[in-house]
């Protein structure tokens, strides 16, 4: 196959990302990180967000030259890996109030769920592609993959991780979707998804706690010490940088009154030392990366590099949607960083490694 | 290899704008929120960034009308803790707990308590103790000043000044609980000021902060009308009143009747506002904290006659020149039957004597003839059954039957200080407004408000007045002319009736007494238990201070108004108007006045002898037995041959056993002799006292201690007996 350069937008894109991603990392964590008795060094996440952010680069060249076509053998292994990992997380992950969903790796926090994403993406990209009319059957296409998507879900779910795994779903219903479901199957099964959670919704009394949690973000005053406290403390930081922001490193809510400022609710301190042109601005840099990932799907030379790309950037742009969601209040509240800015060092590696294949893929790619 | 195909490439256009409207949709919502919403948001996030350490002001001071402190503020250390930066509670509360004299364990735990930001450890400490502290340079303790409030006078006034809470809170600073502290409250606190710190949200100062200072603004001094010299003198008369008759209360109120101005307001039992009896709890705390003068409800009795009196003579419905008839009771209405306190009556009077006589069927008249609507008019006007609108808090304002339900009974009553209740303030400020022309005047506290100021030059402070409260005038209840005879008329029961035990040589004094009932929980008289009360002005002519003095349940049998509270009203106004610089004025009328009489011996004589010698000697008397002029008078007080001025109540027993209780050393035999006292070693003075005390002469021999005495004591003497004592002056 003939090779071009890479695609510049996206190297370029992500660099800013996970440069302006260290800088804010700094600027919300060093308060606390000083103040937080395991810890006591302002430059703590500083530290070792640049310490990933270097691995991550490192990775990220490396995929880049590394021929994406070669993943597509090892598809059916990776899938075993990653369903194995999601159950040996249930048993050796690292205990949190009764929740596992980390592995301690020397010292590091690695997520399997993680690393299962990237393996579905992979083998979903490589079945597919190797028999293009056997995902347009609804029982040997469609079904199947459901069913390993299912397992893998639930896995996840029984950590337990719910948002994780709805996100999980939602990913693999549109690498299905973009590898050529029927939508006559896809309506099947909306209907059937419909019907489930109108027969769930009966069921739950709306005055339960665990619904009325789901529902805080429609007016988070109701509890504004418990559930509704973090989209409150989020939206004090959002409301407070107006226009233009109270500028770089002056945000107040990052005295400790908004919780998980480094990590899931990052977007709310860039919203406040930046204000809304600053916020704005950074979504239009997901925007491109979108864009661009999702031109390199499109001009793709073969469909297992098509899916593959499709899928890497849908989940960038899942779960970037979900987390400013969450930090705008717009839905409930879950725990998935902002892919690149938050603090967090393996989901930085993974996501570099996956723009990595992406410019490997646009190597190939038939126009630029 | 396949290819992706056109299904595939379509789909993934579908994924770009898919994608691209959410993310625009948030960048919408993002806008509403940073720019519509915002600020609301950012006022409320303010709120939680900032901590307020609030600066207290200075409460004013009080001064009386003369600019003595009456109240002030100082300061004094407290120590407090932020148990978030304490690294080793432990060893710091180990370390702290003996120098504050606190409980280690109780010290530990408030020390250990993460959870809060801030926690007091002692509050008003003394400087030394502070300093103590300060010196181990603790992290985590801090130093606030905390005013304290200072009564230099200690109980002076308590009930008047009132105290204030008994510790300063923050956001207010000092705040009255009682009294003028609570009244004037607004005006005596200030306005705190605050400094202002960025913190995280734990309560720690963030790295950049900059505190903001907002300076307090203290309070404003408050003058009041009363004088603390006179102040001093109505204390001690009430002390003496509270000592002498083991009473439940006593209260007086010194007043300018002019204006309105209170001189002088004291309540026994009293309390030190420096530290209030706040042990007791608030229930238990009222006996001794509370105002009376304008909280308590009681029956006037006769002082109330002054009302009936100035309001009869004011509508015309009597003149001076009217006489009355008084057969000891009056009957009306065909049976009510209203006793007079004089058994057998007072038989023919003038106008003046009926006054001079306290005469109830007299009064009585005088009511009926008034008829309901203008007596009730008058009683309203006098300001009875409404708050006199002093500036004490909690005023009562009396009881006054409603127009509509007082039946002609109550009316006659009325007449003479029954059935209807009123707050000493009510009545000695409508006493006022009868004798001094006929203005009825606010009676108030607060004189002037003035604020200190710095000369930033000098650095001296200086006043200045913010606004001065004028006396002022209800309305006219009586024209200036009844003023003057009511005045006079009064002046008359000082100088030649009941109220003799207020005269005071060289002055004219006006008063009337008062003796009321006390009423039960169940609304019957209590037998025994009375309010024995004396309302006095001075110059009658020309009236410059009035003086109320009210002993409730003195514990003596004779509990009449004349005789336990008249004292002390004179004994109150012999020490204010010269004070005052009103000289005594020793003319042809007051020098007549001063003159003295011997009291005759009536004992073994019947009533009605011993009413027609008393009257003859110019005298006036009482009987604790009234019915039956045939009774034997079995004793007498004072006893006879002791010279007293004209006009002085003798009191008639017609119980031997009585006058043992009132009189310690009076001995008085069935027949009428006297036993002859024990004068051996006392001085000539004492012994002159105690010898004529019993009626009984003194003969001296020689000068210094007596040392031998005929007859001897226990010896049986007629009355006006001389004994003949030998003074020597001892070896030593």
């Amino acid at each position: 196959m003939k090779k071009k350069p890479m695609d510049y937008p996206i190297f370029i894109t992500t660099i800013i990302l996970v440069c302006f991603g260290i800088v804010m990392v700094f600027s919300s964590s060093f308060y606390m990180a000083q103040h937080r008795e395991e810890i006591q060094d302002s430059y703590y996440f500083l530290k070792t967000q640049s310490q990933w952010a270097v691995i991550g680069l490192v990775v990220m060249i490396i995929m880049s030259n590394f021929g994406y076509w070669r993943l597509k053998k090892y598809g059916g292994a990776l899938l075993v890996l990653g369903i194995g990992l999601l159950v040996g997380v249930l048993f050796f992950g690292v205990n949190l109030n009764n929740v596992r969903r980390w592995y301690n790796v020397f010292g590091v926090s690695v997520q399997p769920s993680e690393i299962a994403k990237f393996t579905l993406i992979i083998y979903l990209a490589a079945s597919i592609s190797k028999n293009k009319d056997r995902i347009k059957r609804p029982i040997a296409g469609l079904g199947y993959y459901l069913l390993i998507v299912g397992i893998m879900a639930g896995l996840i779910f029984i950590q337990p991780n719910l948002s994780t795994a709805i996100s999980f779903v939602i990913l693999a219903l549109i690498i299905l979707y973009i590898g050529g479901a029927k939508m006559l199957h896809f309506g099947v099964l909306a209907a059937g998804g419909i019907t489930g959670v109108m027969v769930l919704l009966k069921k739950v009394d709306p005055t339960d706690y665990r619904m009325r949690r789901y529902l805080t973000f429609l007016d988070p005053w109701v509890d504004p010490a418990g559930d509704g406290f973090q989209v409150i403390q989020s939206l004090y930081s959002l409301g407070s940088g107006g226009l233009f922001g109270m500028g770089l490193g002056q945000s107040r809510q990052k005295f400790l009154f908004l919780p998980y400022a480094e990590t899931d609710f990052i977007f709310a301190i860039i919203g406040e030392e930046l204000g809304f042109i600053g916020a704005s601005l950074v979504i239009v840099l997901f925007l491109i990366l979108i864009w661009r990932g999702i031109k390199i799907a499109i001009t793709a030379p073969d469909l297992f590099g098509c899916l593959l790309a499709a899928g890497i950037t849908a989940s960038i742009g899942l779960q970037t949607v979900i987390n400013i969601a969450v930090v705008t209040s717009s839905m409930p509240a879950t725990g998935l960083p902002l892919p690149f800015i938050s603090a967090g060092g393996s989901s930085l590696a993974f996501f570099m490694a996956g723009i990595g294949v992406l410019l490997n893929i646009s190597k190939y790619c038939e126009k630029a | 290899m396949s290819v992706p195909g056109i299904t595939n490439r379509k789909r993934l256009l579908m994924m770009l704008i898919v994608f691209t409207v959410v993310l625009v949709g948030l960048i919408g919502r993002l806008g509403y929120i940073h720019l519509i919403w915002g600020k609301e948001l950012q006022e409320k996030a303010v709120g939680q960034w900032t901590r307020d350490l609030a600066v207290y002001p200075r409460r004013g001071k009080i001064l009386d009308r003369n600019g003595n402190v009456l109240a002030q503020s100082g300061n004094s250390e407290t120590i407090a803790a932020r148990p978030n930066q304490i690294k080793d509670p432990k060893g710091v509360a180990a370390l702290l707990a003996p120098i504050l004299d606190l409980d280690e364990d109780k010290l530990y735990q408030k020390l250990s308590d993460t959870k809060s930001s801030f926690v007091w450890v002692k509050r008003q400490v003394s400087r030394e103790t502070a300093n103590d502290v300060r010196a181990f340079g603790i992290r985590g303790i801090d130093f606030t000043e905390e005013p304290k409030r200072y009564y230099p006078n200690r109980d002076l006034a308590s009930h008047v000044l009132g105290f204030t809470m008994k510790y300063a809170e923050a956001e207010d600073g000092l705040k009255g609980q009682e009294g003028i502290e609570l009244y004037y409250d607004k005006y005596l606190k200030g306005l705190p000021g605050k400094i202002v710190m960025e913190t995280d949200a734990k309560g720690r100062e963030t790295p950049d902060n900059v505190d903001r200072y907002v300076p307090p603004i203290n309070g404003l001094n408050l003058t009041l009308t009363l004088d603390l010299v006179i102040q001093h003198f109505a204390e001690k008369a009430a002390s003496d009143a509270m000592e002498k008759y083991q009473a439940k209360k006593v209260y007086a109120i010194v007043m300018d009747p002019n204006t309105g101005e209170v001189l002088a307001m004291v309540n026994r039992p009293s309390f030190d506002p420096n530290d209030p009896p706040r042990e007791l709890g608030y229930e238990g705390m009222q006996d001794y904290i509370k105002n009376f003068l304008a909280k308590d409800n009681l029956d006037p009795g006769s002082t109330f006659k002054v009302v009936t009196l100035a309001a009869a003579l004011d509508m015309g419905a009597m003149t001076l020149h009217d006489t009355f008839n008084c057969a000891g009771f009056r009957v009306f209405d065909g049976n009510e039957r209203i006793r007079c306190h004089k058994a057998g009556g007072h038989g023919h009077q003038t106008f003046a004597e009926a006054v001079e006589n306290s005469c109830n069927p007299a009064f009585v008249d005088m009511a009926l003839a008034m008829g309901k609507d203008k007596f009730y008019n008058y009683i309203e006007a006098f300001g009875f059954g409404k708050k006199t609108g002093i500036d004490i808090s909690g005023e009562a304002q009396g009881i006054v039957i409603p127009r509509e339900a007082v039946k002609t009974l109550d009316i006659a009553r009325i007449g003479f200080g029954q059935s209807i209740s009123v707050t000493p303030l009510q009545l000695i400020s409508a006493t006022a407004a009868a004798i001094n022309g006929g203005n009825l005047m606010r009676p108030y506290l607060a004189k002037a408000l003035t604020e200190t100021k710095v000369n930033e030059e000098t650095g001296e402070e200086y006043e200045v007045l913010i606004k001065e409260i004028e006396p002022q005038r209800m309305r006219q209840v009586i024209s200036g002319e009844t003023s003057k005879d009511v005045a006079k008329l009064l002046q008359g029961v000082v100088d030649n009736g009941s109220g003799a035990n207020a005269y005071l040589p060289g002055y004219r004094v006006g008063g009337k007494t008062g003796t009321a009932q006390k009423y039960g929980e169940d609304g019957r008289i209590v037998q025994g238990r009375h309010v024995a009360s004396f309302v006095g002005f001075a110059p009658a002519d020309d009236p410059q201070v009035i003086v109320l003095f009210v002993v409730d349940e003195p514990q003596v049998a004779v509990d009449f108004g004349s005789v336990v509270a008249a004292p002390y009203v004179q004994m109150i106004l012999k020490d204010t108007l010269p004070y005052l610089g009103v000289e005594p004025i020793f003319d042809q009328e007051t020098t007549e006045l001063n003159k003295k009489v011997e009291v005759p011996n009536l004992i073994g004589k019947n009533l009605v002898e011993g009413y027609a010698i008393l009257d003859e000697a110019e005298l006036n008397y009482l009987a604790d037995f009234e019915e039956g002029s045939g009774t034997t008078i079995k004793d007498q007080m004072p006893k006879p041959g002791a010279k007293v001025k004209i006009g002085t109540t003798v009191l008639l027993y017609a119980n031997k056993q009585d006058s043992d209780d009132r009189e310690e050393t009076g001995e008085v035999t069935e027949d009428g002799l006297v036993i002859v006292p024990d004068v051996i070693e006392k001085s000539i003075r004492e012994a002159n006292n105690i010898l004529t005390s019993e009626g009984l002469k003194l003969k001296i021999e020689g000068s210094g201690i007596a040392t031998e005495q005929d007859p001897a004591a226990g010896s049986q003497v007629e009355s006006g007996s001389e004994v003949t004592v030998k003074f020597a002056i001892p070896d030593q």
